[in-house]
């Protein structure tokens, strides 16, 4: 067992886990640990995408999201960092647009997609995303049953839906608490703003 | 007794990296998590260094830009890309995005892998690596870190902590191949780089990387010796594709045969010989399926 505590911010809260071994992997710690089971395993290699989370940091005072591949990273490495999972988007606009363009036949690797395209989101300021940007956001999503294009025009599409943003000021503040040493740290949730929280 | 070591500073890692010779040091795991999900291996000590100040930088100098080992792939090329915009759907076609969230240049470089695709490149532009220990340390031509399949010069408690990568010349004419079944997230047959400086018509200095060869990423030097100093026309091409084609001895695999990797390393030559007389349509990636690009 390892010694040290792991600890990342996660839908408005701290998450503090000991005892997590060294070279569990974020994959079998979301699904087999925490029961997290909406992120799936495919390829257990990072080639299918069907386990991407993303990943929050501060980046010169900004939130950065990147999606990741969640089977082939460590658990560990995401200590003091922001993390969200397709559990903790509620009717997201990256949802709503995949269900509205049909961009899910099987499912398996939609909560994947899902998260590629919840980064993309919010990544973007602003105005349309092309056919390029949107191909290259999914350049690590694999779909045996669709052939891309309704998840691409999901891609497209979601940027007109009504939006919903991550609250970037909670987030960095929750990144800032974790950074603080362990000691300092009042072992309760931060206030979650609402239910829209993300 | 286990534990993940996360060092925050250079000085924390090398100084963990001396008194823990045997703990795996990782940067973004895009490899060794599959040492533990394919292989079933463990590793009770993990020396992280993604959190290395020092290291997480992009440094710009005058004559070279400084990777630090810890800069994310998608970093590390957004930084070549902005010296050398050609670059740009190598960099795309490196990982899927994924991968390069989590990967670093400084473990691709370091993993060695004899089809790892920065190296080709790397080893073109001419650039070398810096390794770290508590005593010190050394800097090296990339392709001189390789000893052989996944082998290297690095001494227990040495790190490679920089990858320093000449700043593109005026008269440089640098172009990376990447040749895979797939185009996206897929892992190459053959890896080929070329830089060459083409001055008053003729091959000035040729430096050339070759991945998915041998063992170990190479220099191609045959091919280098018989391009320089000619004249840079059909003839110079066809002699020295000549020379790539006969300078490795590749193996066959599940990406391609041996034959097919030394005869399509010489058809990329030609191809950069047809670009670099201003061929637009040399590939299939200058193809747009969608009308909506933009």
């Amino acid at each position: 067992m390892n010694t040290q505590a792991l600890r990342f911010f996660r839908c408005g809260q701290v998450v503090t886990l000991s005892g997590v071994a060294t070279d569990r992997t974020l994959l079998d710690l979301l699904r087999e640990d925490l029961h997290c089971s909406g992120t799936k395993e495919g390829c257990g290699e990072g080639d299918c995408g069907a386990c991407t989370v993303v990943v929050g940091e501060e980046k010169q005072g900004k939130l950065e999201l990147k999606a990741i591949n969640s089977c082939i990273r460590l658990a560990h490495s995401i200590d003091g960092m922001a993390l969200w999972t397709v559990e903790d988007l509620k009717n997201h606009p990256a949802q709503e647009a995949m269900v509205e363009c049909h961009g899910s036949q099987c499912g398996f690797c939609t909560p994947g997609f899902v998260m590629s395209l919840f980064a993309l989101y919010e990544s973007r300021a602003s105005g349309p995303i092309s056919r390029l940007q949107a191909q290259g956001a999914l350049s690590g999503n694999l779909c045996r049953c669709t052939g891309y294009r309704p998840i691409l025009d999901a891609a497209q599409a979601m940027q007109d839906l009504p939006a919903m943003r991550v609250d970037q000021d909670a987030v960095l503040a929750g990144l800032r608490q974790l950074a603080k040493p362990e000691r300092q740290q009042a072992n309760t949730a931060i206030a979650a703003p609402d239910a829209s929280y993300l | 007794m286990p534990a993940t070591f996360s060092p925050k500073t250079l000085k924390d890692l090398l100084s963990l990296r001396a008194q823990h010779p045997q703990a795996q040091l990782v940067a973004g795991c895009t490899d060794v998590g599959l040492w533990v999900t394919k292989m079933h291996m463990q590793f009770a000590r993990i020396l992280d260094l993604t959190r290395v100040k020092e290291l997480r930088r992009v440094e710009q100098y005058k004559h070279h830009i400084a990777i630090g080992a810890a800069v994310k792939l998608t970093d590390a090329f957004a930084a070549l890309v902005a010296d050398r915009p050609q670059l740009a759907s190598f960099a795309h076609r490196f990982a899927g995005l994924p991968v390069r969230n989590s990967g670093t240049l400084g473990g691709n470089v370091a993993n060695g892998s004899p089809i790892g695709d920065s190296m080709p490149l790397l080893i073109a532009l001419g650039a070398n690596v810096v390794l770290m220990s508590a005593r010190g340390h050394r800097e090296l031509k990339l392709e001189d870190l390789y000893t052989g399949y996944r082998k290297n010069v690095m001494a227990k408690g040495e790190v490679l902590a920089w990858i320093k990568v000449p700043r593109a010349a005026p008269h440089e004419f640098s172009r990376v191949y990447k040749i895979s079944k797939r185009l996206e997230d897929d892992i190459s047959a053959v890896c080929l780089a070329l830089n060459l400086h083409i001055t008053d018509g003729m091959v000035a200095r040729a430096s050339i990387g070759v991945g998915g060869v041998a063992a170990t990423p190479v220099r191609a030097i045959k091919t280098q010796a018989a391009l320089l100093g000619q004249p840079w026309n059909p003839a110079t091409v066809q002699a020295a594709a000549q020379v790539l084609r006969a300078e490795f001895s590749p193996i066959s695999d599940m990406r391609a045969s041996a034959a097919y990797r030394s005869e399509v390393l010489g058809n990329l030559l030609q191809r950069y010989w047809l670009e670099s007389q201003g061929a637009a349509n040399s590939s299939l990636e200058t193809l747009v399926l969608e009308g909506d690009a933009a």
